[in-house]
């Protein structure tokens, strides 16, 4: 029976309940992810009468969350888009700040070591010029030491917070899974969700989120599944599925994610720090490793080339002055052929920054470039970009090898001269036109075209016959008569033993010109000079000069590294304007609950003036009747 | 109305906070350093454009060290050729006093006493060595005494090198001159062809230098005037072997003219007298002293004496003549590339101040600019902090009593 007292006794426990809720929220105006709570009320049905119905007061029908899905996927997608470019604007930023001083970089080194080589071609019968260009090819190596040992450390430390990150992802889903348990089961005892259980969970998702991009699918139990963007599973039901880290198996030096199996996941996962850190290690970080390499690299093939052309202080011809650095070829761990493969530079100033892959399909063999996709295929061995790839026998179809021309080139360059003598400096051979010489001919110094050539340091005459329009070309030594009767054509070259020099003006007959060892020749700085030269000539790709290779890698990691930082600022502040989103709609405004406070006390009051009004009520009727 | 919560209010304060701390801490290491990049993703093209040309300054710099080098180098090659010229100016008056027809004997013997002092002089000349102790006229082989001097000839022992240095990107200048190409590639005679009388010569004949008068007849070979009386004579290409004027006339101080070639011969030849054209070979400076101490050794007893001496003096006043105007030429190049090399210099120099603004304009920060953005993001941060604090203390519950 509707009474007074009844409802004002509804409305004392509802607003009780309202007021309970009302301090649940402002107990949880701080907690992250956490959901207003809003009590539900609803009027009593009232009961009938001939005249119409009675109200029965009030009562509370559910304590919901206020939220808003669409709101809430939205900021789960911004913080997965968030904790990549984060992620990746992080690691640019290292490789920036590793290339980031211009006195501790590649430049002043290969500077100083040029200009050195120029201080020989100065001097070069001084130990003092040569001993200081080798100090400066030594400091050079440092440098390049120095960076890839830098950049290898990021690569190392990258494999830790990889498997930093999966052990939080592990972390996450279980705790995922557990509270599964618990929501399924506090479903099962009473009618209304369990709020707080459910914002929980939406947290843990929302740092799975930022760690690995997710998307959740609702069980009729209540229980969440959650798999990757992608689709790898992560919670099914109330199982947590593990993930964990092994070595690469084309390169065992780094580490790669992998599922409960053992099933290589990384190249599957775009977003969230671990999207980007995987993004990052892929692209910036072995094309910085690659460019810094191959600048070794060739400078190392080149100088050597040169310093091979010439003469040192002793009198023999020059060798190598840097160690060149060597490819590096790794078989895939799958792999069940027994070939080996190897790569080896063919023409340095060819070479890319890209890595490569051999591929065996039983029949041939394909090499494509990684970056771009182009390949080319044969039975073996194949050339591409300056590199030749030999394969020896016993692949088996299906078999992979990663080729990496220059990937290890600065870590492996070293100097392979310590003698200042043996640093050539001069040309190993001289021309000398004969004193008698009737004639005005004139003969430009030779120089060197084929090193090899046994014959090169061999005493040969350029003899002019009568009438001087011809010339023998005699070996002095053996006397033999390497050509007979060549026309002179004045200025033209002329190239023997792997020498070429060019006549000029009008020789008379019987003129003689001749090449021979330059011996004692401890004051000639061709080679020197030719040396020094190369510090301009564009030998990288044939495009770019040793400086501007490196430049070009400053300014590619700084470009990089600035697009990763406006990336990730712009995310943010998707990010932050997502949270406001769900701030607007979720979120505790004191100012709110102070007034919802009052309202609801104020509601209690009257609930209890009205209990005190039936109580007079009752009171009068009971008077009447004394 | 789009509802504000407590919380967001809060972190909307403190993101603006944070991201005016960010920017200062970032415009005051601007300040701090002077540099606008400071670390290349600032401004990547401006990074790798600022290593470009710190590397090019690196190099001019270097190619201004080079220049100093060549210019010290050519410098001492100058002063070198400046003494050889001023001897062998010496020795020309010295010849034009010999070949006067006032010496005696002892006259003659104190003329070749300083000829052969002055030898000595052009030896340790011609064997200079620069800053470094390399010798200046050996070529390639800088250690190497160049000129050595065995009994009485005079030989060259270095080589035909010259040393290049690189003075700009694109341009080198030789610093040096072999000495084979200073002291022992002299043209000798009158520069096309050298006359001399044969030893065996009777008469008292002088055939005068001479010279090529039609360049189109001229041949480059070798002739020999002969005489098969005292007053007929042939003309033989010796080269090729063909007489190319026979039984001439000859009359004294009669223009001789053969193949483009032009001479006289002074008093009169005896039949059987034979001169010799020579053509162009080289003759060193110090040949050209020893012949004239030859010279001067003569004893002019007689016609043929005499006019063998007469022969020989006038060979070394044409080939002192000829050393002269070589030695001016090698001067000459040496002045050009000196010249060549200041021009060079003053481009580097211009280049690099250049280079040096560009730079700066680069790499190095607007502090006006800086200053004045960093004030108005202190002037923003303590904006955001003041309305934080005057926001925050808003509250409903304030009126709660």
């Amino acid at each position: 029976m509707p009474s007074i007292l009844n409802n004002s006794v509804s409305g004392l426990l509802t607003f009780k309940r309202s007021l309970a809720t009302t301090s649940h929220n402002i107990a949880n105006s701080a907690t992250e992810g956490y959901s207003r709570q809003r009590a539900e009320l609803a009027a009593r049905p009232g009961q009938a009468y001939g005249y119409g119905y009675v109200g029965a007061g009030v009562q509370t029908v559910g304590i919901e969350r206020v939220r808003d899905q669409f709101i809430e996927t939205r900021l789960r997608d911004a913080l997965t888009d968030d904790g990549r470019t984060r992620m990746y604007a992080e690691l640019a930023g290292r490789l920036d700040n590793l290339l980031a001083g211009e006195q501790s970089g590649l430049a002043p080194a290969l500077s100083a070591f040029f200009n050195a080589a120029q201080d020989v071609a100065n001097d070069p019968s001084s130990a003092t010029p040569r001993q200081l260009l080798l100090a400066e090819a030594a400091t050079l190596v440092d440098r390049f030491h120095f960076m890839h040992a830098e950049i290898d450390g990021v690569r190392s430390e990258m494999n830790s917070r990889l498997q930093a990150m999966v052990a939080d992802v592990n972390a996450l889903s279980d705790d995922i899974a557990r509270i599964n348990r618990d929501v399924v089961t506090a479903l099962g005892e009473a009618g209304g969700p369990p709020n707080d259980l459910l914002d929980q969970r939406d947290q843990r998702i929302n740092q799975l989120a930022a760690l690995v991009g997710v998307r959740t699918v609702e069980q009729d139990n209540g229980a969440l599944n959650v798999f990757t963007t992608s689709g790898q599973a992560l919670v099914v039901n109330l199982t947590a599925q593990r993930w964990q880290t092994v070595p690469d198996p084309e390169d065992p030096s780094l580490l790669q994610v992998a599922d409960a199996v053992g099933g290589i996941v990384s190249d599957k996962l775009s977003g969230g720090e671990l999207g980007g850190l995987l993004d990052f290690r892929r692209e910036g970080l072995a094309q910085a490793r690659n460019e810094l390499g191959r600048v070794a690299t060739v400078l190392a093939d080149t100088v050597n080339a040169q310093h091979r052309l010439g003469m040192d202080a002793d009198g023999a011809l020059g060798g190598d002055l840097f160690t060149g650095p060597a490819t590096t070829v790794l078989p895939a761990s799958s792999n069940g052929g027994s070939a080996t493969v190897t790569a080896t530079v063919t023409a340095s100033t060819a070479l890319t920054t890209s890595d490569y892959r051999l591929d065996f399909d039983g029949a041939s063999y394909t090499l494509t470039r990684l970056t771009d996709g182009a390949s080319v295929s044969g039975a073996g061995p194949l050339a591409m970009d300056g590199l030749q790839v030999t394969i020896g026998p016993g692949a088996a179809a299906g078999d992979r090898f990663l080729v990496k021309p220059v990937a290890a080139g600065a870590g492996l360059i070293s100097l392979a001269l310590s003698d200042p003598d043996r640093v050539a400096a001069a040309g190993p051979v001289r021309g000398i036109a004969a004193l008698a010489n009737a004639g005005d001919g004139t003969q430009t110094q030779p120089a060197v075209v084929d090193i090899t050539d046994p014959a090169l340091l061999d005493r040969v005459d350029l003899v002019f016959n009568n009438p001087p329009t011809t010339f023998d070309v005699v070996d002095v030594g053996s006397g033999t008569t390497l050509a007979a009767g060549v026309a002179y054509t004045p200025g033209a070259a002329v190239s023997y033993n792997g020498w070429t020099t060019a006549i000029g003006g009008s020789p008379a007959a019987g003129d003689s010109f001749r090449i021979e060892a330059n011996l004692g020749g401890t004051a000639d700085n061709r080679n020197a000079l030719a040396l020094a030269g190369l510090q301009t000539s564009r030998l990288v790709e044939g495009k770019l000069s040793y400086e501007q290779a490196y430049s070009a890698m400053v300014g590619r990691a700084g470009s990089n590294a600035r697009s990763a930082q406006f990336n990730a600022e712009a995310r943010e502040q998707i990010l932050t304007d997502a949270r406001f989103a769900r701030e607007s709609v979720s979120g505790v405004n004191l100012d709110e609950e102070a007034a919802d406070l009052m309202r609801y006390q104020e509601a209690y009051q009257a609930m209890a003036q009205m209990i005190n009004t039936s109580n007079t009520l009752f009171e009068t009727l009971l008077a009447a009747v004394r | 109305m789009p509802r504000i919560s407590s919380s967001m209010i809060h972190q909307q304060a403190l993101t603006g906070i944070r991201r005016n701390q960010v920017e200062i801490a970032r415009l005051q290491d601007g300040v701090a350093s002077g540099r606008r990049i400071q670390r290349p993703s600032d401004d990547p093209a401006g990074a790798s454009r600022a290593l470009d040309i710190g590397e090019t300054l690196d190099r001019l710099e270097q190619y201004q060290v080079n220049a100093r080098l060549a210019d010290q180098r050519l410098a001492l090659e100058d002063s070198t050729l400046e003494g050889v010229q001023n001897l062998i100016t010496r020795i020309k008056e010295l010849s034009l006093a010999a070949n006067s027809g006032t010496q005696t004997p002892e006259t003659r013997n104190a003329i070749s006493t300083e000829v052969s002092e002055r030898l000595a002089n052009l030896l340790d000349l011609a064997n200079v060595r620069d800053a470094n102790g390399d010798h200046l006229f050996s070529g390639f082989q800088g250690r190497t005494r160049p000129f050595e001097i065995t009994g009485t000839t005079v030989s060259y022992v270095g080589d035909q090198g010259a040393r290049d240095i690189q003075i700009s990107t694109t341009q080198r200048v030789t610093a040096g001159d072999s000495g084979d190409r200073v002291f022992m590639r002299v043209p000798p005679g009158n520069g096309r062809f050298s006359v001399s009388a044969d030893a065996a010569n009777t008469g008292r004949g002088v055939l005068a230098p001479g010279s090529v008068t039609d360049e189109a007849a001229y041949t480059g070979d070798a002739y020999s005037i002969r005489f098969t009386g005292p007053a007929t004579f042939d003309v033989v290409n010796d080269t090729l072997g063909v007489t190319v004027l026979a039984a001439q006339p000859f009359t004294e101080n009669a223009a001789i003219t053969f193949d483009g070639i032009t001479t006289r011969i002074q008093n009169q030849p005896a039949a059987g007298d034979r001169f010799d054209v020579t053509p162009g070979g080289s003759q060193s400076l110090f040949e050209t002293l020893q012949m004239f101490m030859a010279a001067l050794a003569i004893d002019p007893v007689d016609g043929a004496t005499a006019a063998k001496q007469s022969q020989a003096m006038s060979h070394v006043i044409d080939s002192l003549d000829r050393g002269l105007e070589h030695v001016l030429d090698v001067r000459a190049t040496v002045g050009a590339r000196l010249s060549a090399l200041e021009a060079v210099e003053t481009q580097n120099a211009d280049l690099r101040f250049e280079l040096q603004s560009t730079l700066s304009q680069v790499r190095d920060l607007d502090m006006v600019q800086a200053i004045s953005s960093l004030q108005q993001r202190i002037t923003a941060l303590e904006a955001v902090q003041q309305s934080f604090a005057a926001v925050s203390r808003l509250s409903l519950f304030n009126y709660l009593r």
